[in-house]
């Protein structure tokens, strides 16, 4: 098989995977190295924010609220970890040993637990309300519907 | 001669005034006309009564001068729009008009004009054209007859008025004796020369119906005076016992002047008078001036009566031999079949080729038929072609079409009769259809101004029969070519309405019998009479009066009176206002609000029975209130669509997604709240830390 052969090849099979752009590879690698440049910090998110991972990949919802409504908490309860570890020893030990310190461990996930009662319990109450406004929404569009037709006529319905 | 032996002259065959059934009694109490005019319906006066009117003695109250009243009916149309000329006509010589003015006649049930005038002091020269008398002598007769008739006639002239009644037996004697003095009878109660006898018309005239002779001239109230002199000359009639066609056949065959005078000799004088009065040549006959200037003495010299020119041979015609063009129309009319076969095969033609030698008559003779041709030889030729034909015979003739014979300008009259009596309307429709008038006119060898008037009313009547919708037809047809007609709708069949306050008088009466009330106030003759009678009130109101949708018919009623009301100053009209008022609801009901609806509904009945039908039309008709409703029912529908709208949508919604339908945006809620919460408490945590280390 010749070189231009193959080029044609390459060009004519359809891609079977899509392909990142060349924005998002830049994004990625610059993550990248931030993650590697503060690595004791990125130890400590990476294991705080499993919960938001773990809901992440369960959440199947497009706009993914869950995520995010656990994921805002998760981060709450990073944040005192993040500080106790940029102020008292910033290194990859000092990282281990603040997610080994089963205290702070407890107040991330507890967040993340927070997180997910609110969207338990906030999701349902505020979908009720929204029916029950629905319902009374259809109750007073018929009464104004029969307030109209008292006042100018059935003619009203059929708009002539 | 009294009254009574007049009217037993009166009654003999051909000359009795119609007799109707529902004749007062004799013994019938008299009736008020006004405060001062009383008339007595038990006394018939025979012979002042005529075909179309019946004359019954009356008087005023307050002097007792003996008066007498002609009630007239609607078949034969009054001249009422004559009726103030006719008054301005002050000569002791015209018998005066008193009183004018509609009455209940409780005989027929039903209202009559009455026209009140001074009784004649004396009988009539004549009591019927059978009659004989004494001769009266020619300066006897210039003196008493031809002197103050001649005033008169140039008094009307003045006046721009025709008599069209004078005959031997509408002149009365009057005056004391070495004074005498005729006085001329009415001719209100009739349209012109309705009333006179087939011998006192000019021979173009009198072949026409009485209602179809049309509005005269001055000549041809000449020529019934001239006719009238020749009789009083003779002392008789020299055509007495003859019928109406063998009057008009000696009148063609000697000419007026010898049919009526005979061989005997006559004054000089007089000879030229009547001469020129009787002369059958409507373009040689005498005038008002040219009378005036005889009588002043000049002589005018006369030309001899000019005589239809007769045939070399006769046109033989239903086994008669007929010697001139204008007595063979009279015979073809009267058999349209035989008449449209000697036509047809040219008979006719080679007659007034060979025979009559009058090529004008020939050349208009094929152009008849040719026109004739031009509809097709189906339904109708025959009537056709005879009509037109009789019309190049002698265009001076009237139209006789089928059954009727009329001169143009009797369209109107003859129609409202027709229309009156019930007879063949159809007839008269197509007489314009068929554009009759106008060929009558185009072969007329004089075109005035007033022959192109002609034409254009009955081009509009054309226009008029094109037109189904009420308000037109041949309904406005009558009341356009008939000014004077009063309305002949069945709704007011015992009404005499011929003004607008008079239809609402009408309606006002009709309204205190709720069974008398018609379902359609505005029929198609109160249509087309208001059109006519007032354009501005139908102009406005014609599409509602026509519509299908009774409530706009009725709401059209309504503003029509209201005007009528408002313009003529009627006064108040309770019986019709709550007549109206009562059948207002369905027009109430076309405003949509239904609040508007029960307050216009009140309104009316606090209005309807003051008789205000201004008051009553301005609450029904408001035109900010229409405006307003039709304005606030789009809006209200336009909501009531959207209203619908959104239903449809969220009652959908509720059905497929029950309690789930806020899922989302509670979902979004916790995470917005999660977010607020971490937000505050990040802060917090920086804001701690960062004081901490202060």
């Amino acid at each position: 098989m010749s070189e231009n052969q193959q080029q044609q090849q390459q060009q004519t099979t359809p891609p079977t995977e899509k392909k990142l752009g060349w924005k998002a590879k830049i994004l990625l690698f610059f993550t990248m190295v931030v993650a590697f440049v503060f690595l004791p910090a990125t130890i400590v998110v990476l294991v705080g924010l499993l919960p938001t991972i773990v809901t992440a990949i369960t959440d199947r919802n497009p706009s993914k609220s869950a995520t995010v409504t656990v994921g805002s908490m998760n981060v709450a309860g990073i944040v005192p970890a993040l500080f106790r570890l940029f102020q008292q020893n910033y290194s990859i030990p000092g990282a281990v040993a603040i997610i080994s310190d089963y205290t702070t461990v407890i107040v991330m996930y507890s967040a993340a637990l927070i997180g997910i009662v609110i969207y338990n319990n906030v999701t349902p109450l505020v979908s009720l309300a929204i029916y029950r406004r629905a319902r009374l929404r259809l109750r007073e569009i018929e009464k104004r519907q029969k307030m109209l037709k008292d006042v100018w006529g059935e003619d009203v319905a059929q708009g002539r | 001669m009294d009254s009574e032996a007049i009217g037993q002259e009166m009654k003999k065959p051909g000359l009795a005034p119609d007799t109707d059934a529902r004749l007062p009694p004799r013994d019938a109490a008299p009736l008020n006309l006004t405060e001062k005019i009383q008339i007595f319906p038990g006394q018939r006066l025979d012979h002042l009564s005529h075909a179309g009117a019946s004359a019954y003695a009356a008087r005023n109250i307050d002097d007792g001068k003996s008066l007498f009243a002609m009630i007239c009916g609607k078949a034969v149309v009054p001249r009422i729009n004559s009726i103030a000329n006719y008054k301005g006509v002050n000569t002791p010589g015209l018998l005066q008009l008193v009183e004018s003015r509609v009455l209940y006649w409780p005989f027929e049930n039903q209202q009559k004009l009455a026209l009140v005038y001074e009784m004649p002091p004396g009988p009539p020269f004549m009591v019927n054209l059978e009659a004989e008398r004494e001769p009266i002598a020619d300066e006897t007769l210039i003196r008493i007859v031809l002197n103050p008739m001649v005033e008169i006639l140039r008094l009307m002239r003045n006046s721009d008025m025709v008599h069209g009644a004078i005959r031997t037996t509408n002149i009365f004697q009057g005056g004391s004796a070495g004074n005498e003095i005729a006085i001329l009878g009415e001719c209100l109660s009739a349209p012109s020369s309705y009333t006179q006898p087939v011998v006192f018309e000019p021979i173009e005239r009198s072949m026409a119906q009485p209602s179809g002779r049309g509005l005269g001239t001055g000549e041809d109230d000449l020529y019934a005076l001239g006719i009238t002199i020749a009789m009083l000359l003779r002392g008789r009639n020299l055509l007495a016992g003859l019928s109406d066609d063998e009057v008009i056949g000696e009148k063609i065959e000697h000419g007026s002047y010898v049919a009526l005078l005979g061989n005997e000799r006559v004054s000089a004088k007089l000879t030229e008078f009547l001469r020129g009065v009787l002369s059958d040549d409507p373009q040689q006959r005498w005038d008002i001036e040219d009378v005036q200037k005889w009588m002043e003495g000049r002589h005018l010299n006369p030309k001899q009566p000019k005589i239809e020119r007769k045939a070399a041979r006769p046109f033989e015609f239903g086994g008669e031999k007929i010697w001139h063009a204008r007595a063979l129309t009279m015979k073809l009319t009267k058999n349209t079949s035989i008449a449209a076969q000697v036509i047809d095969d040219s008979q006719l033609s080679q007659w007034v080729r060979r025979s009559l030698e009058n090529p004008a008559i020939y050349k208009r003779l094929e152009w008849a038929i040719e026109s004739a041709k031009e509809g097709g030889a189906g339904t109708g030729y025959q009537q056709r072609l005879v009509t037109r034909v009789c019309i190049a015979l002698d265009p001076a003739s009237p139209l006789r079409y089928k059954d009727i014979s009329v001169l143009p300008r009797g369209i109107g009259t003859a129609l409202a009769e027709c229309f009156a009596k019930g007879g063949e309307i159809k007839t008269y429709a197509d007489t314009i259809n068929l554009q009759l008038v106008n060929f009558w006119l185009s072969v007329q060898s004089e075109i005035s101004g007033d022959s192109v008037a002609l034409v254009s009313q009955f081009d509009n009547c054309r226009g008029f029969l094109r037109q189904s919708m009420s308000g037109y037809g041949i309904e406005r047809v009558l009341y356009f070519l008939c000014d004077e007609a009063p309305c002949m709708s069945p709704t007011l069949q015992n009404f005499f309405v011929a003004t607008l306050p008079d239809l609402a008088f009408a309606f006002e009466k009709i309204s205190q019998s709720e069974s008398a009330r018609p379902e359609t106030l505005i029929d198609r003759h109160i249509a087309a009479f208001l059109s006519v009678r007032d354009k501005k009130i139908m102009n406005q109101k014609a599409s509602l009066v026509g519509s299908d949708d009774k409530s706009a018919r009725n709401l059209g009623a309504l503003l029509i009176f209201a005007e009528i009301q408002k313009r003529h100053r009627t006064g108040p009209l309770p019986g019709l206002s709550r007549w109206i008022g009562d059948i207002m609801k369905p027009v109430v009901e076309r405003y949509h609000n239904r609040p508007l609806r029960e307050k216009i509904q009140r309104e009316i009945e606090k209005v309807k029975n003051t008789g205000d039908l201004v008051m009553l039309a301005a609450i029904v008709d408001n035109t900010q209130n229409v405006r307003a409703d039709g304005d606030g029912f789009s809006i209200a529908a336009h909501e009531y669509a959207m209203l619908s709208q959104e239903h449809a949508h969220l009652a959908q919604k509720v059905q497929m997604q029950g309690r789930k339908i806020g899922l989302k945006a509670g979902q979004e809620i916790s995470a917005a709240i999660s977010g607020i919460i971490s937000g505050v408490i990040i802060l917090g945590l920086i804001v701690v830390n960062f004081m901490s280390r202060l």
